[in-house]
């Protein structure tokens, strides 16, 4: 299906998966707010800096150090219905939730694991503002289990029950601004062991994982509902955590495109080598080149200047052609290193000697200067950095520290996926150091009578249902598991068993035409279940043929408050009123004054015919026989 | 962090197990239950959590309590006890800056994580009080006093003498410039408010702080608390004993009060302390002090006048419906110097306790009047049973908070057991515990609603 092209075996392609899944209870994990994501202007604002934590050794975690070195406020919108002091770390937890619970000892269960005996709820470490207190909480519910997938059996290292963290809506000069609504709702999380060796194998473990999920009927449905984090790595390279794989589909090609950049990496790592550099040789050395740029033409840097910023320039010995050099899809280490600053300091980015420095208008005597006042070499590259003093410090020193990493090959970090295929620095791999009891909630023990209750009410395995529909309803599994995966199921089957419409049809409408629909129009929105339904029941009582099926889905696609009574009214298909019936069935009596003089009661069939000629699909033909009697009562009884 | 118990926490059977392996707390160990294997790090168990359980913490760093059975095994794969290394910074006095001392009294200030174990190691010599909160190195010469480490809720008005006499004597000493006192909030106004008494009109400005959020979590109050506390400390000529806690949820600015008016109003927020019927003294934002009630008392101005010492045979009853005379009788029996009672609305309690207080008074215990209803004045010319207890010889507190009549009284005692001099000195302002007048918004001002109890009010 895909191109091959790698050979995992070979590159010892190895990768886990951890995947966090919402649950739809109605309350939150710790608190008793509802479980819902709110639109509009915030009710209330709040605003708070975080500190980093010593760890034990009288350090601080460096990859909360990272964070904190953002140095950026946190602003948190607030609504009343959705957030109580406890989201905003104003009052301590209530008990934890019971149904979350709940729901993670029968995943625990249906993966074969086991349930933790008195569970201890821990806190784990967060500094980029997500999490009000600066903690997640989070319980491991159960251990050791097991999914089956196609060729081996794949252990889950860990089930565990933590609260989601909240929605981050905007970053812009120094502060990150979330909302509250979304912080605290019952996440599972799920851990396998990195024995993945393929990306049809994780696709195939996320798939299955995802319908255990289901299975519990607790899982929440819809875009960002599920996550899936790739760890993975290839021999030479390290172990690197993408974040955020909202589509499974998705996965080929962020493999493929973090093993491109793996090996890139490890090629550039080998080509400093070959020119004898070491990590030594860089050195946090900024040097202050203003001065160069005084009178420049290049509209960025005078601006800059003009504002009191400053151009710093560092020199990279033996990095010449190496910050031009692609990693990535299209994106150069060059662009790597920016993206890195741009992330930890905000600065728009780095101009390095490896791009065309004429396109941002500076002129050769310019860069020449810059070359011999950083005395470079000719295997040496250059990079500069724009913005006040300290930023432009940090950027340079964030510069250097990546550089001296790339004598590594692949630097441990996580990444934030994106859809392109390509990922961004987003933090350095947290430590497991970072997880320490949460000293507000007691341990809670689980009981035998609780499992075994558990246990007597399981689901069935999800792969045995999809094998189940596929026969009940004669469609290929490969059918099936689109409409799982596309979360089309459910409705699936209430079409099909409540109305009685032919499967193939509605599997096709459903999948099929909905793509081919999306495609047509890239704007187009997603149509509710609930307007689904109503588009087959239509269909059913013969009011739309199944040609206009297509028709009414692409107006109701293309605009989310357009009501399926108003896209029938566009496509002709408007409902009458009953006085607009009679009147129908008035000159239609009219025109057949002679016939029904002629056959008298035999003249109501071909009359109905004629009516409902006019009027199928707009009015209820019971309506339409009882009206046509009463009309013909009428002329006969004159 | 050693345990003297090498298997603190554990009792019966589990422990009878874990000893025959060798097991100790912080052993790596390997646990065998029928088919299942755990392995982890031994932890310390509470004494108040069950002994079927083992504490572990996972590879993964995540705990989990294993349940004991008689045929489970268990395994020492090694054992690292927990070891600390204190951070090191060195210190430089700064000749440009003014000294400041911080008495501690059992809070944590700035604390320390154990990852491995969980546990929070308080920071408070000099070098870690500064790696922790570096900031304050810019503000003033800190030096730090562990007097106590006592919890706020077991705090005695003994320790408030202790504390008291450490204040006294760094005011004697004469070479600081303010005074911070790190205390926990439960009791902080009681304490703050004996100080008050005991050492009126000191010098320099005597700050109280603490925080609502321990330090060990990121979103710590600790710091900012302290920051601003050092600021206020260094920087204000205020000669008052004040508290210095968050101004509002958000980080932006705090709040000081003065230590006779102020409440702890919530049980968990971080803007919990609110100036009761009157507003802050100051608020502190971005660095920069900002005084909101002018009638301060400036360091320096009236002379430092220090007696300290309290009567502590003093008892605070709550009156609530129901309430049996004998509750009073008990104190007098137990010979106590003083009742200070917290009636409902303008200073009642019911008919029935009448005959009991007046054998208070006629035994020479002063029995004081204060309101649960915190805003507002006692009254008890009104109605019919507030003019019978005034009768029965009750002396009502006008709009003293009911804690620092509590306080009050305690003082008033060692300067005199004369009924007369007594109530004479209750209803005498010494340190701003009664307020003269009630300004209108005294009752609305909630401190720390950004946009104004009307918004509030309007979106409820």
């Amino acid at each position: 299906m895909v191109k091959k092209l790698f050979d995992y075996r070979q590159l010892g392609f190895k990768a886990g998966l951890e995947i966090h899944q919402e649950l739809n209870l109605n309350n939150k994990l710790f608190c008793k707010c509802p479980n819902i994501l709110q639109r509009g202007e915030p009710d209330f604002i709040i605003k708070r800096f975080f500190r980093p934590v010593m760890g034990e050794m009288g350090e601080f975690d460096k990859a909360m150090l990272t964070e904190y070195e953002k140095n950026k406020t946190v602003v948190y919108e607030g609504f009343y219905q959705s957030t109580c002091t406890y989201e905003l770390d104003e009052t301590p937890p209530t008990q934890i939730n019971e149904e979350a619970v709940e729901t993670g000892l029968t995943l625990t269960l249906l993966l074969k694991g086991t349930p933790v005996d008195e569970l201890h709820v821990c806190r784990k470490n967060y500094l980029d503002g997500s999490v009000t207190c600066g903690f997640q909480r989070t319980v491991i519910i159960g251990l050791n289990g097991a999914v089956p997938i196609e060729n081996k059996i794949v252990p889950i290292t860990s089930i565990s029950i933590e609260e989601d963290a909240a929605r981050k809506i905007s970053e812009e000069n120094g502060v990150i601004r979330y909302r509250l609504d979304r912080l605290g709702i019952p996440l599972i999380e799920l851990v396998t062991a990195p024995v993945l060796e393929h990306p049809e194998e994780i696709y195939e473990a996320a798939y299955r994982i995802g319908l255990l999920l289901r299975a519990t009927g607790k899982a929440k449905r819809g875009i960002g509902t599920i996550r899936q984090d790739i760890n993975l790595s290839i021999e030479g390279g390290a172990r690197v955590e993408l974040k955020g794989v909202q589509k499974l589909e998705w996965i080929n090609r962020l493999v493929e495109a973090e093993i491109q950049r793996q090996l890139s990496l490890i090629d550039i790592k080998n080509t400093l080598l070959e020119r004898k550099g070491s990590p030594e040789t860089l050195v946090f050395n900024p040097v202050n080149l203003s001065k160069i740029f005084e009178k420049t033409k290049c509209k960025l840097v005078s601006n800059s200047l003009k504002q009191g910023k400053q151009v710093l320039g560092i020199r990279l010995p033996y990095f010449k052609g190496l910050l031009g050099r692609k990693i990535q899809l299209e994106k150069s280490f060059g662009f790597e290193i920016a993206d890195k600053v741009n992330a930890i300091t905000g600065l728009k980015g780095i101009i390095h000697s490896d791009e065309q420095l004429s396109k941002y208008g500076f002129e050769e005597h310019e860069i020449g200067e810059v070359k011999l006042t950083l005395g470079l070499n000719s295997e040496d590259a250059f990079a500069l950095v724009i913005g006040e003093l300290e930023k432009a410090n940090k950027a340079v020193k964030i510069i250097v520290e990546r550089c001296r990493l790339a004598y590594t090959g692949v630097p441990l970090e996580t990444r934030r996926v994106l859809e392109d295929g390509s990922s961004r620095f987003e933090r350095e791999i947290h430590g497991g150091a970072r997880l320490y009891p949460d000293t507000d909630t007691p341990p809670l023990k689980i009981s035998v009578d609780q499992i075994n209750s558990i246990q007597r009410s399981l689901p069935p395995y999800p792969w045995e249902t999809e094998k189940i529909y596929s026969e009940k309803y004669s469609l290929p599994i490969k059918v099936v598991r689109e409409l799982i995966l596309e979360d089309k199921i459910d409705l699936f089957i209430e079409i099909v068993d409540r109305l009685s419409i032919d499967p193939v049809l509605v599997s096709k409408t459903l999948i099929e035409t909905m793509k081919a629909l999306q495609r047509e129009n890239p704007k187009f929105k997603e149509i509710s279940d609930d307007k689904i339904f109503e588009i087959f029941k239509t269909l059913k009582t013969g009011r739309i043929a199944k040609e206009a099926v297509e028709d009414v889905m692409r107006i109701l696609g293309s605009d989310e408050n357009i009501t399926l009574d108003v896209a029938l009214e566009k496509l002709g298909l408007r409902e009458i009123t009953v006085e607009e019936l009679d009147e129908i069935i008035r000159v239609c009596v009219e025109d057949n004054l002679k016939l029904i003089k002629e056959k008298r009661e035999r003249a109501f069939t071909p009359l109905m015919g004629e009516v409902m000629k006019k009027v199928r699909g707009r009015i209820d033909g019971r309506i339409v026989s009882e009206h046509l009697k009463r009309e013909l009562n009428r002329i006969g009884g004159e | 962090m050693g345990f003297k118990d090498f298997l603190k926490g554990y009792r019966g059977n589990l422990r009878v197990i874990l000893e025959s392996a060798g097991a100790k707390i912080w052993s790596f160990i390997r646990v065998i239950r029928d088919d299942q294997i755990f392995e982890g790090v031994l932890l310390p168990r509470s004494d108040l959590d069950d002994d079927q359980h083992i504490n572990l913490k996972l590879k993964n760093g995540y705990n989990i309590g294993v349940k004991y059975s008689p045929n489970m095994r268990i395994e020492v794969l090694d054992y690292k006890p927990v070891s600390y290394r204190l951070p090191e910074k060195k210190l430089f006095f700064k000749p440009d800056k003014p000294n400041i001392t911080l008495i501690g009294t059992g809070g944590t200030v700035a604390s320390r994580l154990d990852y491995n174990t969980g546990a929070v190691i308080p920071a408070f010599t000099p070098s870690e009080l500064f790696s922790a909160v570096p900031e304050i190195e810019d503000i003033c010469n800190l030096t730090p006093k562990p007097v106590m480490s006592v919890l706020s809720e077991n705090m005695k008005p003994e320790d408030w003498v202790k504390i008291a006499k450490e204040v006294d004597k760094e005011i004697t000493n004469g070479s600081v410039k303010g005074i911070i006192i790190a205390h926990g909030t439960d009791t902080m106004t009681y304490t703050a408010s004996a100080l008050s008494f005991m050492l009126r009109n000191p010098p320099l400005p005597i700050v109280f702080v603490g925080s609502q959020r321990s330090s060990d979590r990121p979103s710590s109050d600790a710091a900012f608390n302290l920051i601003n506390a050092c600021i206020f400390a260094a920087e204000s000529n205020v000669g008052e004993v004040v508290i210095c806690m968050h101004g509002s949820s958000s980080d932006n600015y705090a709040l000081i009060h003065r230590a006779t008016r102020v409440r702890k109003m919530h049980s968990s927020r971080r803007d919990a302390f609110k100036s009761i019927g009157s507003i802050p003294l100051a608020k502190l934002e971005a660095g920069r002090i900002k005084i909101l009630l002018k009638n301060y008392t400036i360091a320096g101005a009236k002379k430092y006048d220090p007696q300290i010492s309290l009567d502590t045979k003093v008892a605070l009853l709550y009156f609530y419906p129901g309430m049996d005379a004998s509750v009073i009788d008990y104190f007098i029996d137990k010979k106590y110097h003083g009742i200070v009672l917290i009636g409902t609305g303008l200073g009642h309690v019911s008919e029935l306790l009448l005959p009991s207080i007046k054998r208070a008074v006629d035994s020479k215990i002063p029995v004081l009047m204060t309101t649960q209803t915190l805003w507002g004045y006692t009254g008890l010319n009104v109605y019919e049973t507030g003019r019978k207890l005034l009768a029965a010889g009750v002396i009502p507190c006008s709009n003293i908070l009911p804690e620092v009549a509590y306080t009050k009284l305690m003082w008033v005692l060692t300067q005199t057991d004369d009924l007369k001099q007594i109530r004479s000195l209750i209803n005498t302002n010494m340190v701003g515990e009664i307020l003269d007048r009630e300004e209108y918004n005294g009752f609305m001002i909630l401190q720390g609603v950004e946009n104004g109890v009307e918004n509030i009010l309007k979106n409820i």
